[in-house]
């Protein structure tokens, strides 16, 4: 079934219309009615409590949940419950992703973990370590670690980094392949608060030189007023607030998290 | 005594006459067991002489260039045996594992039949696998590769596939994200997640497939064994002797150098 565009695909990067979401297990509805528009090249931080829908929606906008109702709309490809097996191909093929967990293949040298980001594109199959891979993805993927400074590391196994290198490395995973967009659900949440404001500050700021949205989860909101555009608070699986991120008032975040 | 509540009795309540009579009847399988084919004192006193007799008769073992260039003959055999069939067993238990592995086969539920042909695969002894195919394809070592080709499936295929589920699933969600498919999954995932225990198991399963290679040329399917038969079917017993004992060094030093291996690897 085709879907009309919800917003203009030129300058908008992402576009959902009355999204609701209700897992299979009979509990209350996870997102109610989310109406939310992000631009190309904005820095969007999501806030709430826990259970609020914020990782919820990050996985319906990439269709890796199906919604039950409304539409979205995730760099130019609209669909309703589930993108279709093209759209997913498309949207992951621009699309990074960061976890909480950098969910790195421990036993892996990190080149290869930052190859493994070229995982999904056409011929791919090669890509599962460095030493298979095309010599043009091994440069790619080298110059993603230099740009969160860790080249010199490149041959060494991923679980002997420190726990914000390991982040950064999967920060390098998820720009190897130029996305515009890149997805992060809460990436400093497993680390050292100065390892975590490196992470924060290395997404933001990569995010920024190459024109990326960037779209993060946080539970911190140093970072997520520092290393934002704009705030987005859900609540309830509504979205309380919207505004620029200097326009957020305390009041605001108490009326988030009570 | 008369303090003790009755709900606390009831919770130190004694065995019930169903446990009892269960254990009555497993303890008389086992004495009748015992009676039936284990060996009387006076049987074992009886066979000492036919022991101390048979091993006068096997000394000193036969040390003849030319029985030990044969047996030399049969020992490379043996090797091939084992080195062959343990080879094309492990490389066939990747995918079978893979397809038998709960949450990761690419054939979802279905991996269950994949196990269930596993268990059979092991379940069945190596000596009837080796009379089946020495019926099949005729005696000789090809019947002994095939042995230990299916014998290593039933080792390899089980704990390979347990491996592979027990592999972190974090990476795996990851590259699922990204877009990876199933065998990128598997290549980039879970194999070098799992690659230890999995190596692990290929070692015990080429030491398995050195110890079987040995006894089955005694149903015909090639390889040491079958010149061991020979030798107590016309009572050679001094060329028995030197086989077992090339056979025990064989063990030996198989043990020696998988262990050695599993050492480094680690």
């Amino acid at each position: 079934m085709l879907h009309t565009p919800l917003a203009d695909t030129k300058s908008v990067a992402i576009a959902t219309s009355a999204l609701k979401k209700q897992y299979k297990n009979g509990n209350a509805p996870v997102l109610r009615g989310v109406n939310l528009t992000i631009r190309h090249g904005e820095r969007v931080a999501l806030i709430g409590s826990n259970g609020s829908g914020k990782s919820t929606l990050l996985k319906c906008l990439i269709g890796l949940h199906a919604v039950n109702e409304g539409s979205v709309q995730t760099l130019g490809e609209t669909f309703g419950s589930m993108p279709t097996a093209a759209q997913r191909t498309q949207l992951r093929k621009q699309t990074g992703f960061v976890f909480q967990k950098h969910c790195l293949v421990k036993r892996h040298s990190v080149l290869s973990n930052v190859v493994h980001g070229m995982l999904g594109l056409p011929g791919s199959w090669r890509a599962f370590t460095q030493a298979t891979a095309p010599s043009s993805w091994r440069a790619k993927a080298m110059s993603a670690l230099e740009d969160v400074n860790l080249a010199e590391r490149a041959r060494s196994r991923a679980d002997a980094l420190s726990g914000g290198q390991q982040q950064r490395v999967a920060i390098a995973r998820a720009i190897v392949r130029g996305p515009q967009l890149i997805i992060a659900d809460e990436p400093a949440a497993s680390l050292d608060p100065v390892s975590g404001a490196e992470v924060m500050r290395l997404f933001s700021e990569l995010a920024q030189a190459h024109g990326i949205t960037l779209l993060f989860t946080s539970h911190d909101m140093d970072h997520a007023a520092a290393y934002s555009d704009r705030i987005v608070a859900l609540k309830n699986g509504q979205i309380l607030f919207d505004k620029a991120s200097r326009e957020v008032s305390d009041q605001d975040l108490r009326d988030t998290f009570q | 005594m008369s303090g003790v509540s009755p709900d606390l009795r009831s919770r130190f309540s004694g065995m019930s006459s169903i446990n009892f009579v269960l254990i009555l009847v497993v303890a008389a399988i086992v004495i009748s067991s015992i009676n039936s084919v284990a060996p009387s004192i006076g049987q074992l006193a009886d066979g000492v002489p036919s022991m101390i007799n048979l091993l006068d008769r096997m000394w000193p073992p036969n040390t003849d260039a030319n029985f030990l260039t044969q047996v030399g003959m049969r020992l490379v055999e043996t090797f091939q045996i084992a080195l062959a069939g343990a080879a094309i067993g492990i490389a066939l238990s990747l995918p079978i594992g893979w397809l038998a592995a709960k949450k990761v086969s690419p054939i979802g539920p279905a991996s269950w039949l994949v196990k269930a042909i596993i268990s059979l695969l092991r379940t069945i002894p190596d000596l009837v696998w080796a009379l089946l195919f020495v019926v099949t394809v005729g005696l000789g070592a090809v019947a002994g590769t095939m042995t230990i080709v299916v014998d290593t499936i039933g080792f390899c295929g089980r704990f390979f596939a347990e491996a592979m589920e027990d592999a972190d699933k974090e990476p795996q969600e990851a590259l699922a994200a990204i877009g990876a498919n199933k065998v990128s999954i598997l290549m980039g995932g879970i194999l070098p997640d799992a690659a230890p225990s999995m190596i692990n198991t290929a070692l015990f399963a080429l030491e398995k497939a050195v110890r079987w290679s040995v006894v089955l040329g005694l149903v015909g399917a090639g390889g040491i064994g079958q010149e061991l038969k020979a030798a107590f079917d016309l009572f050679q017993y001094k060329n028995a002797s030197a086989i077992i004992l090339v056979i025990f060094v064989i063990v030996l030093v198989m043990e020696f150098i998988t262990d050695w291996l599993r050492s480094k690897l680690q």
